[in-house]
């Protein structure tokens, strides 16, 4: 008898490997498939914005989430792309950018010198002010919007004078930062309509950048 | 008196081989409806536990199944496929069992001289349900040099 089952190891010993190497490669990424957050398990920002310090953001923004948002969130994702990436025009256009909250430095929505905008501001979904001030229940004063064709679609994060909420504490250029809220996301307490009042991480991150 | 080396009549051989098959195939569902289980019963806290509960219940159930069908399945089936072909008669007396193990067409045989016409070498399979001591006189039933069938 062991001579057989030396004999058979011998033989098939390789597929004994290939059973489990087969099945932690399935079961990995099925569990990391389920534990990728859901859309109302996460924030995410995406920055087209120079001087940015993205490592602070992010760490200042995951280690303050419990304290920032009544939402279960198990993740704020910020990631930044230089200011110039002539990609973004792309990723708007083909709607390839699905975070919440999209961060964009001036200079990116204004004319280039071959006369065309790297980003056309009119990509942006128009919201109505009067229901993000609802939102935001006068947690911020003075709320500076950006228009296009009289319709608010952004909100600027720093003002002319280079004063600014939090976002100053990570943002060391002059350029004034405009942020775009996705008409797609459900983290903004269904400012467009869409998803569950209650969610409002976004929001309030917003409202974290915002003020002091 | 008669011995074959399936121990059985054939039908009984072939449902008792059957009958293993199915045993392989509820094992692997049973492996299936735990991973549906720890799949569900997943969340954040347990994540690491029950990934490794997946993959040790899936590892398990495979290593089961090749080695319960190395074992159990393929020899019977291979001892069902020479006693399905085509044999030829011997009739002699046992002189001498080997202690040694030959393997012929896969199968592990002992070596068997036999007393007959002349002295005439045959295997006997391991792992059939033929019993044979030295000094009996049988006749044998052959296929391709294994003893398959005897009759005294």
């Amino acid at each position: 008898m062991r001579k057989e089952v030396l004999s058979h190891i011998q033989y098939s010993g390789w597929k004994y490997f290939v059973v489990l190497l087969a099945s932690i490669l399935f079961w990995t990424t099925v569990f990391s498939a389920l534990a990728h957050p859901k859309a109302h398990e996460k924030v995410s920002i995406s920055c087209f914005v120079d001087e940015l310090e993205i490592g602070l953001i992010n760490e200042r923004l995951n280690a303050e989430k419990e304290s920032i948002t009544a939402q279960k969130l198990k993740v704020i994702s910020v990631e930044n792309f230089p200011s110039g990436d002539p990609m973004l025009g792309v990723l708007l256009a083909t709607r390839k950018i699905t975070s919440d909250i999209l961060i964009v430095s001036e200079n990116v929505l204004a004319l280039n010198p071959s006369g065309s905008a790297q980003v056309d501001p009119k990509t942006f979904i128009p919201f109505s002010r009067e229901k993000l001030e609802e939102l935001l229940e006068g947690k911020v004063e003075n709320l500076d919007f950006y228009y296009v064709e009289g319709y608010a679609v952004g909100i600027y994060l720093n003002k002319e004078d280079g004063t600014s909420g939090r976002f100053g504490d990570f943002y060391k250029g002059n350029e004034r930062c405009v942020a775009f809220l996705s008409n797609e996301s459900v983290n903004l307490g269904s400012l467009y309509d869409i998803g569950d009042p209650s969610n409002r991480a976004a929001l309030d991150v917003l409202v974290y950048l915002l003020t002091k | 008196m008669k011995q074959t080396i399936l121990g059985m009549d054939k039908d009984s051989f072939v449902e008792k081989i059957n009958f293993r098959k199915r045993l392989i195939v509820s094992a692997l569902f049973g492996a299936v409806l735990l991973n549906v289980l720890f799949t569900f019963l997943r969340n954040d806290r347990n994540h690491g536990l029950m990934l490794f509960l997946n993959i040790f219940v899936d590892a398990l159930g495979g290593w089961f199944a090749i080695s319960y069908h190395s074992f159990r399945i393929s020899p019977p089936k291979k001892l069902l496929r020479i006693y399905e072909a085509k044999r030829s008669m011997l009739r002699g007396k046992v002189v001498e069992i080997s202690e040694e193990t030959y393997t012929i067409q896969s199968i592990p045989c002992r070596r068997v001289v036999v007393e007959g016409n002349g002295q005439q070498v045959v295997f006997l399979p391991e792992n059939g349900a033929i019993t044979l001591n030295v000094g009996e006189s049988w006749t044998f039933s052959l296929a391709s040099g294994l003893v398959v069938e005897v009759e005294t």
